[in-house]
């Protein structure tokens, strides 16, 4: 049987301190798996030194050209990992959240078909994830969870996760649709309208190491009202499923 | 009926409106078709102000008491439309941008792997031409 090729697609913006560090470390764990894993930056048009970084280190990377946020940087590596027929492709944070050794968790049930997509969770019994995200951002993620169960009878528990999974099917459809502001709560629906097989596995996560998140009080109700609102839309145009 | 000086603002309104258009399409700034919406505005408010008493009745047909209001009506609901088509446009804009900096970016990236190959490849024949030189 044909070895499974994997992407691991790690967007970064302005992660010139820690990028080289996370790298290393996918690089250490890519030595001992068993898997066939390439990885790939995407420099969302940073305007530190992240370039320097990437080149002095000469790490694979695409420099995008303009700044593009969180979800034209994703979706060029979707396009990268199409172009290149590659089988699954992980999002992977740059600023070190996430748990590298939690990687086949997430990619196990895809190569057995159990299922197309599969989301990395903090929140459930199976993850050995101490760091949980602060009480304000949890109860946001619960109300974006209730609201993708009441429009599609389907439990996500960790919907703001990055950590995900993705099998051909899937990458194709993302290629051709994948929303470019706060992508992930939303991607759940378009993937359920066009049945997708979800699964939440347990994963591990960290506290980013370093930078800052981008989303303050502000931002924080905006992505809420933003967020729900495509999950409502995209529910009622996208039909509701039982 | 539209009082008289209201008229003449509106055909000076209208008439101006045209030669702006008209201008921006000899000056090559648009075309035709990105004019045609405003082109339409202008003859609305035009028909307006030239048949006021036409345009009185459809507005009492309507149930619209002063040909005014009816006009302010039709003419916001006009803007809302062409503002509505503008958004269209930019969002359509917006995603081909989108994709032209994926492509180009994934483009540059194969580019400079291609040429890093290419160095390497030149290395390693300059590398083994001076190891032929040096055994003979």
């Amino acid at each position: 049987m044909v070895e499974p090729k994997i992407l691991l697609i790690i967007p970064a913006y302005n992660e010139s301190e820690g990028i080289a560090q996370v790298v290393q470390k996918v690089d250490q764990y890519l030595q001992k798996s068993d898997y066939r894993i390439d990885y790939i930056v995407i420099n969302d048009g940073s305007t530190d030194n992240e370039e320097e970084i990437l080149r002095k280190h000469k790490i694979n990377h695409i420099e995008l050209i303009q700044n593009l946020g969180i979800g034209g940087a994703v979706q060029t590596g979707y396009k990268y990992a199409l172009e290149r027929g590659y089988d699954v492709a992980i999002q992977y944070d740059g600023d070190g959240q996430h748990d590298i050794e939690s990687l086949p968790s997430l990619v196990e049930p895809l190569l057995c078909g159990e299922a197309d997509f599969t989301v990395g969770s903090r929140f459930l019994e199976e993850s050995n994830s101490e760091f949980q995200s602060s009480t304000t951002r949890q109860i946001g993620i619960r109300i974006l969870s209730a609201l993708i169960y009441m429009t599609s009878n389907i439990r996500i528990k960790d919907v703001t996760s990055g950590y995900r999974a993705a099998n051909k099917k899937v990458i194709a459809q993302f290629v051709g649709r994948y929303p470019s502001q706060y992508p992930e709560p939303e991607t759940y629906m378009h993937l359920f309208a066009k049945d997708i097989r979800v699964k939440e596995v347990g994963v591990r996560m960290f506290e980013r190491e370093t930078g800052t998140s981008s989303i303050n009080l502000f931002k924080g109700m905006n992505y809420m009202v933003s967020v729900s609102l495509a999950i409502l839309f995209s529910a009622i145009l996208g039909g509701k499923k039982s | 009926m539209m009082p008289l000086p209201l008229r003449i603002i509106a055909i000076i309104l209208a008439a101006l409106f045209f030669i702006y258009t008209i201008r921006l399409i000899r000056k090559n700034i648009a075309e035709v078709r990105h004019m045609l919406k405003w082109f339409i505005l202008a003859l609305v408010i035009l028909f307006g102000a030239l048949f006021s008493e036409l345009a009185s009745k459809i507005a009492n047909a309507v149930g619209v008491k002063t040909l005014t209001s009816f006009a302010l009506f039709v003419l916001v609901g006009m803007l809302i439309m062409i503002s509505l088509r503008y958004q269209i446009s930019l969002i359509s804009a917006e995603k081909q941008i989108k994709t032209l900096i994926q492509e180009i970016s994934i483009l540059r990236k194969d580019m400079k792997d291609a040429e890093l190959d290419q160095s390497e490849k030149q290395e390693k024949v300059n590398q083994a031409t001076k190891n032929l030189e040096q055994n003979n």
